[in-house]
């Protein structure tokens, strides 16, 4: 008798097995390389004129016709060493453009099975063309969920 | 007559009560005269039904293994467990997918409670484990949709490893002549781990999904080799 509890514990035991799953994803599933605008003097400066980012192999608007921005967060590619976005500010009457080459190397990054796949990079270097901006600057090289400023573009003080 | 007649009656009632009070000393007797039980009373060797259930029928993950124990004194279970887990598994969300196939092994000791020994146990128990392994991740419709690049990723052989504990409790009957059959429940807890900086893998082997803390069970049919060795021995000498 004795026995046959033991076993039927055993079977009661086998049958009540389970578990469950819950998907904990990121609240930030964009990964973006925040550039902040500075003038000469390294003061945060706002360009009132519209800008606009594209980036060269896509016909994608990375940034498209903002007013008044002083940072913009930008999407990198997944799998280039390169990139090279362009910048144009325009006005009544004008238009200047400069282009940004960003260095980078790139490393996928899992959260969960049923969370995206995301593409973190670490920026190895940056220039650009002397237009408008008057230099570029890595601040943090790690561009990963909300991780805070990447990039200084310092302006010349006359396109401000 | 009469003499012989109250003679049988009184050994008829004398005997209706000595019969239980003989019952309960000759009991008393076999619990007092039972042997102490040997220092090293027994080899086993047992394999966890659960893991194999779950390989046959596709579950999420499968951990399957053999174990191997002592019996000291009938109180003290010294155990080794070696498993080989492994884990394919596709997001509900998305189409990525994880692998990996990888062992584990486990020592520990369990504490039997039971006093009696009628071939019941009841066990407390606790494991130290251990996992050194590769994994994958491959996801087919992965693509950068701004840059309009649809590359597949497809990642092998990241590194993981896991130390962690595991508290058990279980019980456990005699089947038949050295079969065992028995359960437990595992509760087990990450020590520490290291893995690749892309991502932490779903499932470490022998531990189930990755996380802190999680738990376990397991269905042990164990063969108890001394037994079986003896009943062949003794057979060879009749």
């Amino acid at each position: 008798m004795k026995r046959i509890k033991y076993i039927a514990t055993i079977v009661m035991a086998c049958l009540g097995f389970s578990s469950c799953d819950s998907v904990d994803c990121t609240l930030y599933n964009t990964v973006l390389c925040q550039m902040a605008f500075y003038d000469n003097n390294g003061l945060s400066v706002e360009i009132t004129d519209t800008l606009t980012v594209t980036a060269a192999g896509t016909d994608s608007i990375l940034y498209n016709k903002g007013l008044k921005t002083h940072s913009v967060g930008l999407p990198l590619s997944y799998h280039n060493d390169c990139d090279t976005l362009c910048l144009r500010i325009s006005g009544r009457g004008y238009e200047l453009k400069d282009i940004i080459y960003i260095s980078k190397t790139n490393r996928e990054h899992f959260e969960s099975l049923d969370c995206p796949v995301n593409m973190f990079h670490e920026i190895t270097g940056v220039s650009s063309t002397n237009n408008v901006i008057d230099s570029v600057r890595i601040t943090s090289p790690s561009v990963i969920y909300n991780n805070g400023e990447n990039i200084k573009i310092y302006l010349h003080t006359a396109a401000e | 007559m009469e003499r012989t007649s109250r003679f049988i009656c009184t050994l008829l009632l004398s005997s209706l009560i000595a019969i239980p009070a003989c019952a309960k000393t000759s009991k008393y007797r076999v619990e007092q005269e039972m042997p102490p039980a040997k220092v090293l009373n027994g080899l086993g060797v047992g394999v966890d039904m659960v893991g194999f259930g779950m390989m046959l029928t596709n579950a999420r993950f499968a951990n399957m293994e053999v174990n191997g124990r002592l019996n000291i004194l009938e109180k003290y279970f010294p155990v080794v467990e070696l498993g080989i887990g492994q884990c394919d598994r596709e997001g509900n969300e998305q189409a990525t997918k994880f692998h990996t196939r990888a062992p584990y092994f486990r020592v520990g000791g369990d504490y039997n409670l039971t006093k009696k020994r009628n071939g019941n146990r009841l066990f407390v128990g606790l494991r130290y484990a251990f996992s050194s392994f590769n994994y994958d991740y491959s996801n087919p419709d992965f693509g950068d949709v701004v840059y309009d690049d649809h590359t597949p990723l497809q990642i092998e052989d990241m590194d993981g490893k896991m130390h962690w504990l595991e508290i058990n409790v279980g019980v456990e009957t005699k089947l038949w002549s050295f079969v065992r059959l028995g359960w437990n429940l595992r509760y087990k807890a990450r020590l520490s781990n290291s893995f690749d900086e892309r991502g932490e893998p779903w499932y470490t082997p022998g531990f189930g999904k990755n996380g802190g803390t999680t738990w376990g069970g397991m269905v042990n049919v164990m063969f108890d080799l001394d037994s079986f060795i003896f009943k062949k021995n003794k057979k060879k000498n009749l």
